[in-house]
């Protein structure tokens, strides 16, 4: 009889003792392919969080002579891992005028007047984005908001409306107040207030007011900044998904052609990265941690388990070395047992730890809102099956040939 | 011989087999120790993270209501109620509230040795209050600074200025390598040298670094405030006491008033419920103030927040799970090896109870002694598992009541495991039993 | 009265299938019994049922005219019938002495000795002994028990002749010098023509083959 028979025989007669090894072979492997799945969602659920901390950074190309045309912008959005959410801004100052050519009345009863009937034009790809809606408590209180399909639109503030007699619907006309005469004509789409004060209204040039600030989209701007047709912009600001690839990133978007980088002005905005980075990484850490341990563990574990397997088969193996047969056939022997048993253990483990990471997001992780998918990866699930096939068959042959180190006499009298 | 003689004897003969178990069950305790330090240490961090997102609500006085009033000399001030020192505390000593922050930017010249030191622009015009002049902003707690918060600056030297700091200033690296001026000296500063505004000495107690690349002046976004005119090389923070010191000739700057207060909040999750309070806080009139709240970045990653600290749970109660089922495998597994003994005990007559109290006593023996060491194990594994995970170390710990309790549960675990192992042996009869060990 | 009376003794291991049916024997002290027959004829299955290792489908035993189903299984086995194994059936990890005391707070030193084993003997982990010196221990066990009965299957089943004579003499002994009532299990003759009675377990019934 050989040892693939004896082996066979062993796992098929032993029932109880196949089926709990095998049990513990799978428990342990689900166990570490679990681990690895909820480590790998563990990382997404970092990334989305490093991508919910909205960093990113602002290219300032006020200094080029164009600024930064379409054809950047687009580029620059098709760098892997930049999201949609971008804003694009043009500034300048304009004098305002009615469709008659009359100047229209601007606040400057405070301040310092440098250009009078003049304000600040702030451009936009979507205005409700803008720092003065978001951060200063601009609101809008009728009409809409500037987004890019608008063109040759305006939104003015409720007192220079009121000043100036001007409704939703009206046009006005923008006109360049240094270099060469340019003007646009606008209509007005909407209406906006703020909700705080200036501080600084008795310092600051008449047209920072914000009563005297309009906002507009990017066609105009660049008709004001560049006397072009096109939407040509000064600043972008873009957000990437990941706060760890910023400066990547920018470095990708420095080797677009056609741009003097130099020249620009690129700001980081990452700051709330900075602040969370070291609880961020502690979690990050504390994840890989306990998987390393749970691991060491496991492993420790089978080992021992095995040992304790080969413990009972002391008098079998004295049967086997009395009656002559060789201590590697025997240790053979139980090198295809323990295969016998693990092999299908390590098949089955993807399905339970398939059923298992289910069970986890549909019990724990699905009560969260935005949840985040955990699922198997195979290169998990096989690295797990080959280490712990390596590390079965080292304890077994360990374990066994103590075992047969002892004289077949010895067996007897343990 | 009794049970308990008979437990002693079979753990010492069969050292081997104890030792294993013992070994095993060791393993297994000290994995759900060092487990539950774990989901300590990952209560912190995610709270950590969520102060991290700098929740705040601001307090700001309200412009609507009121009115403005122009006196004598042109100026206008805002004749609505100003936020007072003690509101400020008030609402600071709310539970859930990690630190605040109000503050009074001025104008301010700066001297030493009575003589006017220059801001740290080139450019300079040649008359002394200009050229010395700064931004300065006075402080309750100059860690909540917006500045600090944001990361545009950052303390290299020295401390910040909290509530209890008097007369004392933080400058810049530039502006204090440009002056010759080290912590400990002591400057003198003036709001309005003209206005007869009186000269306070202070001094420097912290020196703060402008983080470069955090900022572009250039950008024309930048909204046109005070701030906006100075380098931020040029800001002077002052501790808060100086506000009365400074503006003695002023109504509404400083003496205890202020336009807005910051506060940040610990668990952004409390932030409605801390709003709800502060609104709840009598003799405030809240006509005369707004509420502000900025929870935006916590809001974008409060469910991914959420995600990983559910993940870790799960991980460690997954871990939790497996190592009960392992145990209760093996000592099912070692009672099933013990048959022969079963039938033996059987046949001179001790009862299927007796045996089942030596197999109890013998596991606890085992489980008391695991339990015990690997609490004083695990304790030096989460010492390092800390150290591994950073500057968390003091919060992986187990406590003696927590240890308790996973002993008491885990002696539970290990009662009913013995019990159900020893079921099949039960319901058999004796006479089957001998001649299955045959 | 005998100790022992089996009323009607039925057992099946499977219903219809009986091993054997309507037993009536009485049994007594001071006697030693063989049950002779052929393997698979169930001696071992009565003897357990005499031990109450097993309870029977029918009829009933009575110990000293009580049924022991009534006295309790567990308690007629600690208290009237000790049991002697072919394979010897000692814990391994106690010592003979242990073994002994297991069964009872008598020392158990003067049983072993009475049983033949020297005092070094008596210390060593009982599986670094010899087979005989093995089955003395078990004998020891079942004496030091002071119950009346004593059971044994196939005692000497995996001894030596001169052993095997050596164990027989002290079963003997504990039945006649003792006053104990000795039931062996065996399907050697020789072995039973050593005995008071002999039974033979054929066909599902108890027949008496010789009686002195």
């Amino acid at each position: 009889m050989n040892f693939i028979k004896r082996a066979y025989l062993y796992t098929t007669r032993k029932k109880l003792k196949t089926i709990l090894l095998f049990s513990i072979i799978l428990i342990l492997s689900t166990l570490l392919v679990v681990c690895f799945s909820i480590n790998s969602s563990s990382n997404m659920a970092n990334a989305n969080v490093r991508k919910g901390l909205k960093c990113g950074f602002t290219v300032n190309a006020k200094t080029l002579k164009n600024g930064l045309n379409e054809n950047i912008i687009k580029q620059i959005l098709n760098i892997d891992g930049i999201t949609d959410d971008y804003t694009l801004r043009s500034y300048t100052i304009a004098e305002y005028r009615d469709l008659n050519n009359n100047k229209l009345k601007t606040k400057d009863d405070v301040g310092l007047k440098v250009y009078e009937h003049a304000g600040k034009v702030v451009c936009d790809n979507f205005s409700e984005k803008d720092t003065y809606f978001t951060e200063e408590g601009f609101k809008l209180i009728s009409g809409e908001a500037i987004t890019p399909e608008k063109k040759q639109v305006a939104l003015i503030h409720e007192e220079f409306a009121k000043n100036n007699n001007l409704n939703i619907g009206d046009y006005i006309v923008l006109n360049t107040v240094e270099g060469k005469e340019i003007s646009i004509k606008v209509q007005i789409i909407g209406i906006f207030t703020n909700t705080r004060k200036a501080d600084t209204e008795n310092y600051t040039d008449t047209t920072n007011l914000y009563q005297n600030t309009i906002f507009s989209d990017l066609s105009t701007a660049s008709k004001l900044n560049y006397e072009q047709d096109n939407e040509n912009c000064q600043y972008g600001d873009f957000i990437v998904e990941d706060p760890l690839e910023l400066d990547n990133i920018i470095s990708q978007m420095k080797n677009i052609e056609g741009v003097s980088w130099d020249s620009c002005v690129i700001t980081k905005s990452d700051s709330n990265y900075e602040n969370t980075k070291e609880s961020l990484e502690g979690l990050a850490k504390i994840v890989s941690t306990a998987i390393i341990v749970i691991f060491i563990i496991s492993i420790i574990l089978i080992i021992l388990i095995l040992n304790l397997w080969t413990k009972h088969r002391v008098y079998e193996i004295g049967v086997f070395l009395s009656i002559g047969i060789k201590k590697a056939d025997i240790i053979w022997q139980h090198i295809t047992e323990i295969f016998i048993v693990a092999i299908p253990a390590f098949i089955f483990s993807f399905v339970t730890s398939s059923i298992a990471t289910k069970i986890v997001e549909s019990k724990l992780i699905s009560s969260i809102t935005n949840s985040i998918e955990i699922s198997v990866n195979i290169c998990d699930w096989l690295l797990v099956s080959g280490i712990g096939l390596i590390i079965i068959l080292i304890a077994t042959v360990i374990s066994i040939y103590q075992i047969t180190k002892i004289k077949p006499r010895d067996i007897f009298t343990i | 011989m009794n049970l308990l003689k008979r437990s002693f004897l079979y753990l010492i003969r069969k050292w081997r087999i104890s030792i294993l178990l013992l070994f095993i069950i060791f393993i297994v305790s000290t994995l759900v120790l060092s487990g539950i330090a774990v989901l300590n240490a990952e209560e912190q961090k995610t709270e950590e993270l969520k102060e991290a997102t700098g929740t705040s609500f601001s307090i700001e006085r309200n412009y609507g209501s009121g009115g403005m009033e122009t006196d004598e000399k042109g100026n206008t001030y805002l004749k609505s109620d100003a936020i007072t020192e003690d509101m400020i505390r008030k609402i600071g000593n709310i539970d859930g509230i990690s630190g605040y922050n109000a503050t009074v930017e001025s104008i301010s010249c700066v001297l030493k040795n009575g003589k006017y030191i220059p801001h740290s622009e080139n450019d300079l015009v040649g008359w002394d209050l200009v050229d010395s002049g700064t931004l300065s902003i006075t402080n309750i707690n100059s860690k909540y600074s917006t500045y600090f918060i944001s990361n545009i600056f950052e303390l290299v030297q020295g401390e910040h200025i909290t509530q209890d700091t008097k007369n004392s200033i933080i400058v810049s690296e530039t502006y204090a390598k440009k002056n010759n001026l080290k912590l400990g000296d002591t400057l003198t500063v003036v709001n309005d040298p003209e206005n007869d505004d009186p000269f306070v000495d202070v001094k420097i107690i912290g020196i703060f670094r402008v983080v470069t690349d955090a900022i572009d002046d250039s950008d024309d976004k930048k909204v046109y405030d005070l701030a906006a005119y100075f380098e931020y090389n040029d800001y002077i923070f002052l501790s808060n006491d100086l506000s009365n010191k400074l503006y003695v000739n002023y109504d509404d700057s400083g003496n205890g008033q202020y336009d807005v207060v910051d506060y940040y909040v610990s668990n952004a999750e409390n932030l409605d419920n801390i709003i709800q309070e502060v609104k709840n806080i009598k003799d405030i009139n809240w006509k005369n103030f707004n509420i502000y709240t900025d929870d935006k970045v916590y809001q974008n990653t409060k469910d991914s927040i959420d995600n990983s600290s559910t993940l870790i749970i799960s991980l460690i109660v997954i871990a939790i799970i497996v190592s009960v089922g392992v145990i209760s495998i093996i000592v099912f597994m070692s009672i099933k090896g013990r048959k022969r003994e079963i039938g033996i005990l059987l046949s001179i007559g001790k009862s299927k109870v007796v045996i089942m109290f030596q197999f109890i006593i013998e596991t606890m023996i085992v489980a008391l002694i695991s339990f015990a060491s690997s609490y004083f194990f695990s304790k030096l594994i989460a010492g390092s598992l800390g150290q591994a995970m950073g500057k968390i170390a003091e919060s992986v710990i187990i406590q003696k009541e927590q240890f308790i309790i996973i002993a008491g549960i885990g002696i539970f675990i290990l009662l009913t495991i013995v019990i159900i192992s020893c079921i099949p042996i039960m319901k058999r009869k004796p006479k089957d039993i001998l001649s299955q060990m045959e | 009265m005998s100790i022992l009376e089996i009323k009607n003794l039925k057992y099946e291991y499977s219903r219809g299938n009986p091993v054997f049916k309507n037993i009536n024997v009485n049994l007594d002290e001071g006697k030693v019994y063989a049950i002779l027959g052929y393997s698979g004829s169930g001696k071992t299955t009565f003897l357990s049922l005499l031990g109450g290792l097993d309870t029977p489908t029918e009829g009933e035993i009575l110990f000293k005219g009580e049924n022991i189903a009534n006295y309790g299984l567990a308690k007629h086995r600690k208290d009237n019938v000790s049991f002697i194994f072919q394979s010897y059936n000692l814990i391994d990890y106690l010592t003979p002495m242990e073994n002994v005391s297991i069964a009872s707070k008598l020392p158990p030193k003067p049983i072993l000795e009475k049983v033949g084993l020297t005092n070094e003997e008596i210390k060593r982990n009982v599986l670094k002994l010899s087979g005989g010196q093995q089955q003395r221990v078990a004998i020891a066990r079942a004496l030091a028990s002071e119950a009346p009965i004593l059971l044994a299957d196939e005692p000497t089943g995996n001894l030596d002749e001169e052993t095997a004579e050596g164990i027989m003499s002290i079963l003997k002994d504990c039945s006649h010098k003792m006053n104990k009532c000795v039931v062996i299990v065996t399907h050697s003759k020789d072995l039973a023509k050593q005995t008071d009675v002999v039974f033979r377990l054929k066909k599902g019934e108890l027949q008496v083959e010789r009686n002195k």
